[in-house]
Formats: structure tokens, sequence, C-alpha cells
């Protein structure tokens, strides 16, 4: 009954609780929102760019190379010789360098052209198949593979340029359908990275399918890139033009002659042996003048600032908005407390203790901000999945709804806590109230 | 049996002592029907929080069914109310979100008397006898006075109190229904062979009573 009492006294003050909840609300969603987003943003930049020491691409934005080469987001500046993959391959500094290409899509996720080392370390891991070893086979992000229902063994082709999801619905016909099938080996496991939304498969696909070598033909003139439609490389291309550079590669064992050297690298990655070769391998980059050489911790950092100075000023507001609703709840309480102490009375009369309306009165308060505090953190994850899925389609980096951090709970408890402290003052006056003054 | 022996009541309101009530005896039997007049301020009130321990008496003892309320603790007090007293006021107080079997139910969880599958029925039955058991699920608000002041019946005698306390019970109602008000409190209290003290301002009733106390002329704090 007193729990009835308690509930049919909260619902009788259906507007000023109303306000009460909803401040409680919406400083919560305020500060869990923005603590998730950026500790999201920032372990997903940190995970991401652990593997790789060093990354070698177009001279251009370092950040734009660093987003394209591990985010796979935006266009690269363009390619870069194939002469770097061989030289660095054999660099005494280097541990490990991958070569990543891109320049095709399927349904508008990107295609990922790379060797099979790619995926050793433990960034990567199969759900299901096998990673790529031969042309024409791909992997696919577990995204792709649940979307598109596809399974080991399923045949795709693939479309010319970047894809972006904004292609995916248009006229198909409209691309330019390269003719030879992929076939699906393996599908990687959800990692919540931009990992789940592209495929890989062998750099050689690549530029097989843009028929750049594997014809046995080495007279090949031109190659029949229609310029119309290949507007993200259309810069490059012209310079390719000039810059045909007669160069072999050495992956897959074969040795092959491809006419167009600078065509589909994007960005080479690269593990160093150790921290001195990192920054051997640096200085030695640094002053060749056709590549860029980044740290990928480096050129993100500016970017990692942004988002922690961002997260810093925003915590800032919404701490005052929740210091202002804890205030406004303890006018709330008070007034309400002034106005309760009739009730306090009538109940006193009918023989309750001090000490049951002082719990009471807690507990209406404990209530309001538990409900609070649960509408904040559903309303909150709602806002981070819409967030997230912008987020995603726009800028590569992935962000998920789910994700719960033990930061939240604490500042759900704190919430709770200093409603709670806000409750008491208003509790103690009508626990003191002499109960004789309000009856009539 | 009521029995105040030597009572005096000072309130201290912010440092001023304001002498409310000084009694040498009184004495009320079991069962006894008894009517309080006497003019406003006189402490009519005043003798009534004393008797349900509501308030302590400055000096003197208070003894309600052989219990003396003075010796208890204030929790003690309020476990003492819920069981032994039923108020009834002039503006009835009860709590109007709430409906008529809520509010009659309420005094039960205070009082640790009843299970709570036998609280509803018995605060139906209640109900039945105050001729509101159709009203049951009806907000208190949207009732008439007199009909509140039922509810307001209902609910006191819901503990089986020994002792109903009725401050100016018809102050708020018409003259006709204040007169069956008036009969009601004094039938439920027979039924209940509850003690009854009613406060009141109509001499019209007074007849209804087995006596009545003018405290105007008991209160030596006011002479
Ligand atoms: N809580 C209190 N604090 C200070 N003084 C009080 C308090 N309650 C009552 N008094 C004073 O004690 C005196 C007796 O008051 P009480 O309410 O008992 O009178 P009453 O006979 O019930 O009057 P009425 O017929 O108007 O209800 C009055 O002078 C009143 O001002
Ligand atoms: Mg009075």
């Amino acid at each position: 009954m007193i729990l009835q009492f308690i509930k049919t006294n909260i619902l009788s003050k259906k507007l000023k609780n109303f306000l009460t909840i909803f401040a409680i609300m919406i400083s919560l969603t305020l500060i869990i929102c923005i603590q998730n987003i950026s500790s999201q943003l920032v372990s997903n930049v940190e995970n991401q760019t652990k593997e790789y020491d060093l990354i070698v691409g177009k001279t251009g934005s370092g950040i734009g190379l660093a987003l394209n080469s591990i985010f796979y987001y935006g266009v690269p500046e363009g390619n870069i010789d194939i002469n770097y993959l061989e030289k660095l391959s054999s660099n005494k500094y280097v541990k490990k360098v991958v070569p990543i290409g891109m320049g095709d899509n399927y349904r508008g996720y990107k295609i990922i052209g790379t060797t099979p080392n790619y995926f050793s370390g433990d960034l990567y891991k199969l759900a299901d198949g096998r990673f790529i070893e031969n042309e024409q086979e791909a992997v696919l992000g577990s995204t792709i593979a649940k979307k598109g229902n596809m399974k080991i063994g399923d045949k795709f082709k693939s479309t010319h340029g970047l894809g972006g999801a904004t292609e995916e619905a248009e006229d198909e016909d409209e691309h330019h359908h390269h003719d030879f099938e992929y076939t699906v080996v393996g599908i990687l496991e959800p990692t919540n990275t931009p990992n789940d939304t592209v495929l890989f498969t062998t750099i050689e696909t690549l530029w097989h399918a843009h028929g750049l070598h594997h014809d046995e033909d080495e007279d090949h003139d031109e190659h029949e890139h229609n310029d119309e439609e290949h507007e993200e490389e259309h810069e490059h291309e012209e310079e390719v033009e000039e810059n045909k550079v007669l160069s072999s590669h050495a992956i897959g064992g074969a040795k092959e002659e491809i006419e167009d050297s600078t065509a589909l690298i994007t960005a080479l990655l690269i593990r160093a042996k150790d921290m001195s070769s990192q920054t051997m391998l640096y200085n030695e980059l640094s002053n060749d003048n056709n590549v860029q050489v980044i740290i990928p911790n480096q050129a993100l950092r500016e970017f990692l600032n942004y988002i922690k100075i961002f997260t810093i000023v925003i915590t800032l507001i919404a701490s005052v908005s929740v210091i202002i609703s804890i205030i406004m709840l303890f006018i709330t309480m008070l007034t309400s407390s002034i106005e309760q102490r009739k009730d306090t009375s009538i109940l006193r009369a009918l023989g309750a203790s001090r000490g049951t309306i002082f719990v009471i009165n807690i507990c209406q308060m404990l209530v309001l901000a538990i409900i609070g505090v649960i509408l904040g953190c559903i309303l909150s994850h709602v806002l981070i999945a819409i967030i997230g899925n912008y987020i995603v389609t726009n800028y590569g980096l992935y962000m998920s709804g789910l994700v719960f951090q033990k930061e939240e709970v604490f500042a759900m408890l704190i919430t709770i806590l200093l409603s709670l402290l806000a409750g008491i003052i208003p509790a103690l006056m009508v626990y003191k109230t002499d109960a004789t003054k309000y009856l009539k | 049996m009521i029995n105040l022996k030597k009572i005096e009541m000072t309130y201290d309101d912010h440092g001023t002592k304001i002498n409310a009530l000084k009694l040498k005896e009184l004495q009320v039997k079991d069962g006894e029907k008894v009517a309080f007049i006497g003019s406003s301020g006189c402490g009519k009130t005043t003798l009534f929080n004393l008797i349900s321990g509501m308030l302590t008496p400055t000096k003197g003892n208070v003894i309600v069914e052989d219990i003396d309320i003075t010796t208890l603790t204030e929790s003690e007090r309020d476990l003492f109310r819920a069981n032994h007293i039923g108020y009834i006021f002039q503006d009835f107080n009860l709590f109007p979100d709430f409906t008529v079997l809520q509010n009659v139910v309420l005094p039960m969880s205070f009082s640790k008397r009843y299970s709570k599958n036998e609280m509803e029925k018995e605060a139906l039955s209640m109900l039945k006898r105050v001729g509101l058991e159709n009203k049951k699920d009806q907000k208190v608000k949207t009732l008439s006075g007199g009909e509140k002041q039922r509810v307001a019946i209902a609910r006191s005698i819901v503990n089986k109190p020994n002792v109903i306390l009725a401050d100016e019970p018809t102050g708020n109602l018409d003259y006709k229904n204040g007169a069956k008000i008036m009969d009601l409190i004094l039938q439920i209290a027979k039924e209940e062979k509850a003690t009854l003290l009613v406060i009141t301002h109509n001499n019209s009733q007074l007849e209804l009573f087995d006596r009545s106390i003018n405290i105007e002329d008991l209160n030596e704090a006011i002479k």
C-alpha cells in the first residue's frame, strides 16, 4: 500500500514529475552520448592504427591518407609507383609491408585489394571460410555478408568506382561492370570497425580487373579505361599517360610486366622492425618527393585531439546541465515538500511514523531519478546509434549504439546519488513537520 | 477509558511560549459519547491531539486504554494511534487523487493489523456500512462533501479503534448533510463500541450525546 501510495502520488503530479524526469533524462543523455561516442571514436582509431607504424601514399593530406588507408574513408589522392612495394619488401628496417589498392566496388562497398599477409596479426578473424590466396577470391566484411545474405562459394561481379553507400541505390546499368566473377572464400567476424563494410581481394585481382596485366599481351597499348567512368581518378589518369614505367612486381611469386606501374597501389602499410627502424624508414621516405610517409598515430593525433577537446567541452556543458537539473529537482522537491506538509500530516494522524514518511519521500525521489536515468540511457543509445549510422556512412568510422561503458554506469549512479542528495533536504524538512499545524 | 491528569500544554512558537491548555482532570468512560464545545482557540483541538498522541503534554499524563502514552516513544505513539485512534476532520483530509478504496485502505498499512489480502476485503465492508461501496473506484476529488466525510468515517474505523475523535466533522457541510453525517458517526461508534469524542459548534446536536463538556470552563490556562 505504501508503494501504491508512492505510485499514485507520483502519477497525480504528472507535469511536475515529468519535468523532473525530463531534466534528469536530458542531462544524462548528453553526458552518455558524448562520452560514449568519443571513446568509441578514440578506441576505434587507436585499435586500427596499432597494427602499422608507417603508411606510404601519394603526396597530399596526411590525415586523408590515414583515413583512407586505415578506415577506407574517402577518395585516395592517387596511386604510387609499384617499385616502392618491391623496394620496401627488401628493406632491412621493414618487418612487414602490405599494399592496399582500391578502385572497384560491389554494390557500393569498397573492394580492397591487398596481399594475404594483410590478415596476419589479430585484427582479423574469420567467421567462416579462409583468407584470400588466389586471384578472384574475396573475403567479405561481416555486414556485407549479412546484408547480402552471402555465403562461401557465392559468386559476384564488381563495379568500377569507389562506391560509397550512396551509389548503392543508383541504376547499375550506368556503371561499368567488370566481366569476371569473384568467388567468396571467407567471411570476417563482426568487428565493429570499417572492416565490416569492405571486401578484400588480392591486389592482382584489381589490376586484372582493370586490364593492367595478365594478358600476356605486352603491347597492350592504351589501357581501355573509359575516362568518363573514372572520375575519381581522373586527375591521376592524366599523369599516368606521361608516366608509364615498366616495372615488375614480386607478388604471388610471379614476376609480371605491367605497363601502368602507378595503377592501384593507393598505399603501403608498413610495420617496422623496431622503434629505431621506424625512425630510419621515416627519414628515408620523407626525402622522397614522389610520396608522403605518415605515422598513423601521429597523423590521427590531431584528429583525436579535436575529439578530446570537443569531449571535454561538451562534458563540461553537460555537467553544468546536470547540476542545473539537480537544482531544479531540489526546488521541485522543496516546493512539493511544502505542498506535502498537509499530506504528511494526514499520514501522521493515520498512524504513519516520521521514518515511514521519510522513506516515502526518498522513494518518490528515487523512482523519479531511476526513471529519468533509464530513459536517459535508452535515449542516449538510440541517439548514438543514429549518429553512429551517420558516421559510418559518411566517415567510415564505425560506431554502435549497443556499446555500453562502465563510465556510463558510473554517470548513472552519480546522477541517482545526486538526485537523492537533492531529495534528502526536502525529505528531512517533511520529516520534521509538526503535523498538528496543518490539520483542520 | 480516557484519563487526563494535571495536563499542561505549552506551545513554543519560535521562542514565544503559548499556554494553550491546563486541565486538572478529565475522564471519559469506555463507550461514552461526549461532545466538546467552547469558543475558538480555547484548546479543543489541542486536547484531541494530546489524546491521540500527536502532541505530548508539557506536564501531566495522558492515559488511553490503560496505556500512559506520555511514556511511549514517538514511534510507539504512532503505532498506538494507528491501532487505537480513529480521526475524522472538518476538512475531511482525504487524498483527492486516490480512489475511495485506496483512501480507506491507507491507514491499514500503518496498523500492522491486517495481511495484504484482508485489507481490501475489510475496507470494502467498511464502505458498505457508509453506503459507498458502489463508488469505491471513483477518485475522492469527484465526490460531494457529504460523500467525502463518509469516506473519512469509513477510513477512521478500518483499524477497529477504541476511540474515535471527530474535530468539527459537520463544519463544512450544510445543515441537512451535517445532521446525516452526525447520525452516521454516532451509529458507527455504537456498532463499534468505540468511545466517541466530537468537537462541535452546533448546539442542536448536543442532545445526541451522553454529555457535553465546555473546554472554556475547564481550561485554566485561559482564565
Ligand atoms: N502548533 C501551534 N503552535 C503555537 N500555538 C498553537 C498551535 N496550535 C494551537 N496553538 C494555540 O493554542 C491555542 C488553542 O488552539 P486550538 O487549536 O486547540 O483551539 P481550538 O479550540 O481547537 O479552536 P478552534 O475552535 O478555532 O478550532 C490557540 O491560542 C492557538 O493559537
Ligand atoms: Mg480546533
